[in-house]
């Protein structure tokens, strides 16, 4: 049940969706205006759908619109308009970023259907994160919603970093499964003698190492769903055992010898194309088959960029309140980079620009000079740390080859992590510092706390391989990564900066680096430092 | 028949008691006697129970395997909480074809008020249609009687023999 507000603009239809609404069991109340609504809903996210029923103009949908700017997902805004046709009725719908339109005068079998299925969608972006309200996310979104409920396998499809995870999460958590487990694996971070044993379990002894008995992802994902990504990089012979089992759903433990019975729904995702590889013989035909019941493709963010601005307003707000750091936004030039670039990294990789720029951005707005570089039009491939997990280009050059790729891939985003988070620390001490010399005013004279220390640690380097020094002080220690760099070169650069900054204090930058001592000292004489 | 080759058609029976075995299937057996009387070739005939998982798996299956050109489902299609054939194979269909459903449905109202209750569903997977009919014999009966008229011309623009709808 929702709280349904609906504007009287036009009595005739709101008397109807008022009675619609309340035959299915929501709270209606009629409102003058849906702009002052916002101020009256309840603490702790009640659920809310807003019904327009007078003429529509811009100045009533921004007022609405602006109202609840600060709200996302913003919730379902449906109007009842003069146009019957469904063509008609979905261009209103873009032309005023409306959720839905509604013929008038209004079926009330219509407004409930509609009411319910915006209602699925909001409930859905809630829970799962997956925001947008493109038509390309939209639909991906009811796909979400038409394949949770029926209990069969599905096949996820889409660019690395489009969301193929939370897609998964919401399907279970939209299915009948939720209360039960959701594991999720990711096929190609295992090595590949791991793998089946990571599947299936293994009995005491069963290979060197086996010290004791262990239970695999179907029998851990046992009445629930098990999420198996990059599903592309299952060795061949595993492909076998593993479509057994997807028809039975039985198996044995690796060297056991009992037969385990479960009921597990599984999803695959991969960024392959999968039929592509079925034709070619590296990836059997009929798991493929098996696989593909239930197929969702997702959009790439180049496909959906009018939601950009949603999106990094989800984002700022998340993260910001996980470092505890006020932030208000992007200034408007800073927004239009975003809405030119090319994502090839996908909202994983817008995530993480903002997640970046909200740490490092000397302000509370993030402007266009906060920017790197990189990012800008037809510049599609973005260096770390924004494109760290899933991207093309540099990294593939650094690796050299897929396998290597989706390896590192994981190191690279726990480098730009371990960055970010050295960043904060500092960023903790200034305040702390500061906090200090405001207790103490006989340290005004003191010179203030150099920002310099902990503003330049550079995130990306510049495109064509650029070395120009920055003009910064040559004494501010600073991480420069660079696209040619290999994860040692960037290893080694992390080091040399640790040690720059403690004053060459060993035991002080093994600390900073979260590494033992006597793993630096190895490393040190690794990289000849 | 207007194609080179006979239509091969699936029949999929979703009915609990068929499945395990305690009812006859006598509305998938009228679907197979029409499909012979038309000269199509039964390629396939199987059951499963009224669950979201079976079905779709079996109506996949059977249009991914490339062996009918037309799949016929019988069952499933009403109000309880049993029937869940139309999202199962909702969920399975590239492409719905709401007009064959309506026609169907349209029919059946012709006999009786409660087709109006029938929530079967048409559309495409691959290249083969499929078509959702009710569990009852007079329904399967009235809807064959409907599909008779152009079930032949839509499976041929299916399967891509047409590229025009002359």
């Amino acid at each position: 049940m929702a709280r349904v507000f609906v504007e009287m603009g036009d009595l005739e239809s709101a008397i109807v969706v008022r009675e619609a609404a309340t035959a299915d069991g929501h709270d209606v109340e009629m409102v003058e205006s849906l702009g002052d609504v916002e101020s009256r809903l309840r603490p702790g996210g009640e659920e809310v759908a807003l019904v327009l029923t007078g003429m529509l103009d811009e100045t009533v949908v921004s007022k609405v619109s602006g109202a609840f700017s600060g709200v996302i997902p913003r919730p379902p805004l449906l109007a009842v308009v003069p146009e019957s046709d469904p063509e008609d009725l979905r261009r209103v719908a873009r032309l005023f970023d409306l959720d839905e339109a509604i013929s008038a005068p209004p079926d009330p079998a219509e407004v409930q259907v509609a009411l319910r299925n915006q209602l699925d969608r909001y409930r859905l972006q809630v829970e799962s994160g997956i925001v947008g309200r493109t038509e390309a996310i939209r639909e991906a979104m009811d796909r979400i919603l038409l394949i949770a409920p029926v209990n069969s396998t599905v096949l996820i499809t889409g660019e690395s970093g489009t969301g193929k995870e939370l897609a998964a999460r919401a399907i279970h958590l939209l299915s009948p499964r939720r209360s039960r487990p959701f594991i999720a694996m990711n096929c190609a971070a295992v090595p590949e003698s791991l793998l089946e044993s990571e599947l299936f379990g293994h009995e005491k002894g069963a290979f060197t190492g086996a010290t004791s008995r262990r239970k695999g992802m179907f029998e851990l994902a046992d009445g629930g769903t098990l999420l198996l990504d990059e599903i592309g990089e299952m060795p061949p012979q595993l492909q076998t055992r593993f479509l057994r089992v997807l028809e039975t759903r039985r198996f044995m433990r690796v060297g056991g010898d009992v037969e385990i019975q479960v009921d597990v729904r599984v999803i695959a995702a991969t960024n392959q194309d999968l039929r592509e590889s079925a034709r070619h013989g590296r990836f059997r035909r009929d798991l493929y088959y098996r696989l593909n019941v239930l197929h969702l493709e997702l959009p790439s963010l180049r496909q959906r960029k009018p939601d950009i601005p949603i999106l990094v307003r989800h984002f700022v707000h998340e993260v910001s309140e996980a470092h505890e750091r006020e932030f208000k936004g992007l200034a408007p030039e800073a927004m239009q980079i975003l809405l030119e670039y090319d994502w090839p990294g996908n909202v994983r990789e817008l995530r993480n620009l903002v997640e970046s720029m909200v740490v490092l951005a000397p302000g509370s707005v993030i402007r266009a000079a906060d920017i790197p570089p990189e990012i800008g039009p037809g510049k599609g491939r973005s260096l770390l740390p924004i494109s760290a997990i899933g991207a093309a280009g540099p990294l593939e050059s650094m690796a050299g080859g897929d396998g290597a790729v989706t390896a590192r891939i994981p190191q690279m985003e726990f480098i730009f992590r371990t960055l970010v988070e050295m960043k904060m620390d500092l960023e903790d001490l200034r305040a702390g510092f500061e906090r200090y010399r405001g207790r103490h005013p006989e340290l005004t004279g003191a010179p203030p706390f150099i920002d310099r220390h902990v503003e330049p640690i550079e995130v990306a380097a510049r495109e064509g391989g650029d070395t120009t020094e920055p003009d910064s002080d040559e004494s501010v220690p600073a991480i420069r990564l660079t696209s040619d760099m290999t994860m040692d070169d960037v290893e080694r650069e992390a080091i040399r900066v640790a040690l720059e900054e403690v004053r060459g204090n060993r035991r002080k930058a093994a600390e900073r680096l979260g590494i033992g001592e006597r793993t630096l000292y190895r490393k040190l004489r690794q990289y000849e430092l | 028949m207007s194609q080179d080759r006979a239509i091969r058609v699936a029949v999929l029976t979703v009915s609990d008691g068929v499945a395990a075995g305690a009812r006859e299937d006598t509305s998938g057996a009228l679907i197979e006697d029409w499909a012979r009387e038309r000269g199509y070739l039964v390629a396939a005939c199987l059951n499963v129970p009224d669950e979201t998982g079976p079905i779709a798996d079996a109506v996949a299956h059977l249009c991914d395997a490339g062996d009918c050109d037309l799949l016929l489902t019988t069952g499933g299609t009403g109000l309880t909480p049993r029937d869940v054939t139309p999202e199962a194979t909702r969920a399975v269909l590239e492409r719905l074809a709401p007009g064959i459903a309506e026609a169907i449905r349209g029919e059946g109202l012709r006999k009786t008020p409660r087709a109006a209750l029938g929530r079967g569903l048409a559309g495409v997977r691959g290249s083969t249609l499929v078509v959702n009919l009710p569990g009852s014999q007079g329904g399967v009966s009235d809807g064959l009687e409907v599909l008779a008229a152009f079930v032949d011309h839509a499976v041929d623009l299916v399967r891509g023999r047409f590229t025009s709808h002359d």
